[in-house]
């Protein structure tokens, strides 16, 4: 007896592999990007913390938190808007009840910073927080896909 | 006070009537009978509880790939929930009923009772998929609970063309950290958990321990259950070489030709042989 699950072409187009826990009191959505668009270990990650507001947390209690992933690719989606035209990406994000956490990955930190200043605070959050992680692109990746 | 036995059916009033000898004599192979068909009838709901929990998972996939709203999802869930628990539940009905089962059919034979006691504390010692779905029963019971966790995970891949497809798996587990400490679960076993059980692979592995022990057990039973069968079919056809074919929902009855009539004591024998939904001859 065998479980079988349904192989999805193009409705999920975002280069990214995903992981989702769903568990009693906690659920997490983690996305990272596919090996061959990774940028080398030269880069530096600059990881930037969303914090949901309070009346969106009410609400995604409600909801069960079953548009966290939704949320998490569109916050991905509209920063890699944002980044477009630099060096940086988006490398991971992973999102639970308290944060939206997005991981960039850039030749040099302050890019991010200065892009970011530039952008409006996405509705349902809070003014993020940025720090530059000690960790290369993969070592980041790494920690958060386990 | 006089006592009549017979065979008659609910379609007329054909008898055909029987000794005391011949009464207790079908007796005793109807209850052979009903003990071999209850440990099939229990393994065959054991294993469709297991397929019912495929589905369920199958389908609460595709519910999530599919991006169901909420309320599918939260009917989905629940629904897996009990699925599992009805299986474990299930699985302990079949295990701890096994033995009195076989005792029943072959009552003078003790040690082919006690072939299935070990073979079963067999499975037990060597499977420990065995031991934690027996512990779980308690568990389950306790809470109403047996999946702490649901992992979801899609790997990207990009095809010839650099379109991008996504392989899902779903994982339920259970989380030694929701368990909590040894007094909520059967200690031997519990030291022996890892962080995280995948429930669906140790459900399967334990249902091959059921699938052999349901071989083991209608094999110690199969001269008993034979010659049961053979004799309950002697007795149908008897009677339907005296009153017809039609007749085929026979039972037996111990009746006493007193003043009023009472029926001491009644049970079907039909249903014992040429049982078509049964893939094995002798049930």
């Amino acid at each position: 007896m065998k479980l079988s699950l349904p192989i999805i072409s193009e409705s999920d187009p975002l280069p990214f592999h995903y992981r989702d826990l769903i568990s009693i009191n906690f659920r997490q959505f983690t996305m990272w990007l596919m090996e061959n668009r990774m940028p080398d270990d030269s880069y530096h990650v600059v990881n930037v913390t969303f914090p949901w507001t309070d009346s969106a947390r009410i609400f995604n209690q409600k909801d069960r938190h079953n548009m966290l992933p939704h949320a998490a690719k569109s916050m991905v989606a509209d920063i890699n808007d944002l980044l477009q035209d630099s060096a940086c990406v988006v490398i991971c994000a992973q999102i639970s009840k308290l944060f939206c956490e997005i991981a960039i990955a850039t030749p040099e930190s302050h890019l991010v910073h200065t892009l970011l200043e530039e952008m409006d605070c996405p509705k349902d959050f809070a003014v993020p927080v940025l720090n530059d992680a000690a960790l290369t692109p993969s070592q980041f990746v790494a920690q958060h896909r386990d | 006070m006089q006592s009549e036995y017979f065979i008659t059916s609910r379609l007329d009033d054909n008898v055909l009537s029987l000794d005391e000898d011949q009464f207790k004599e079908l007796k005793r192979v109807r209850k052979r009978l009903s003990s071999a068909y209850a440990i099939t009838h229990k393994f065959r709901l054991v294993n469709a509880n297991l397929q019912m929990v495929l589905d369920a998972m199958s389908r609460l996939g595709r519910l999530y790939v599919d991006q169901a709203g909420s309320e599918a999802l939260e009917t989905a869930k629940p629904h897996l929930n009990a699925c599992v628990n009805n299986y474990v539940l299930s699985a302990r009905i079949f295990t701890s009923q096994l033995k009195r089962h076989v005792q029943a059919c072959v009552p003078q034979e003790r040690d082919l009772t006690e072939a299935l006691t070990r073979q079963m504390e067999k499975e037990y010692r060597l499977s420990f998929a065995y031991r934690f779905v027996d512990s779980l029963y308690d568990y389950v019971s306790q809470y109403g609970i047996s999946i702490h966790t649901l992992m979801l995970e899609s790997l990207a891949e990009e095809d010839e063309n650099g379109d991008i497809f996504r392989r899902y798996s779903l994982k339920a587990l259970v989380e030694k950290d929701y368990i909590g400490g040894p007094a909520e679960f059967r200690v031997s076993v519990f030291e022996e958990v890892e962080e995280q059980i995948n429930l669906i692979d140790v459900l399967s592995e334990f249902n091959e321990s059921v699938n052999r022990l349901h071989d083991y057990a209608m094999d110690l039973v199969k001269i008993a259950t034979d010659e049961s069968n053979q004799l309950i079919s002697e007795f149908i056809n008897v009677f339907v070489a005296e009153h017809g074919k039609e007749h085929n929902n026979l039972f037996v009855v111990h009746m006493t030709s007193a003043l009023k009539n009472k029926i001491y004591d009644k049970f079907p024998i039909s249903m014992y042989a040429n049982n078509h939904n049964m893939e094995r001859e002798y049930v």
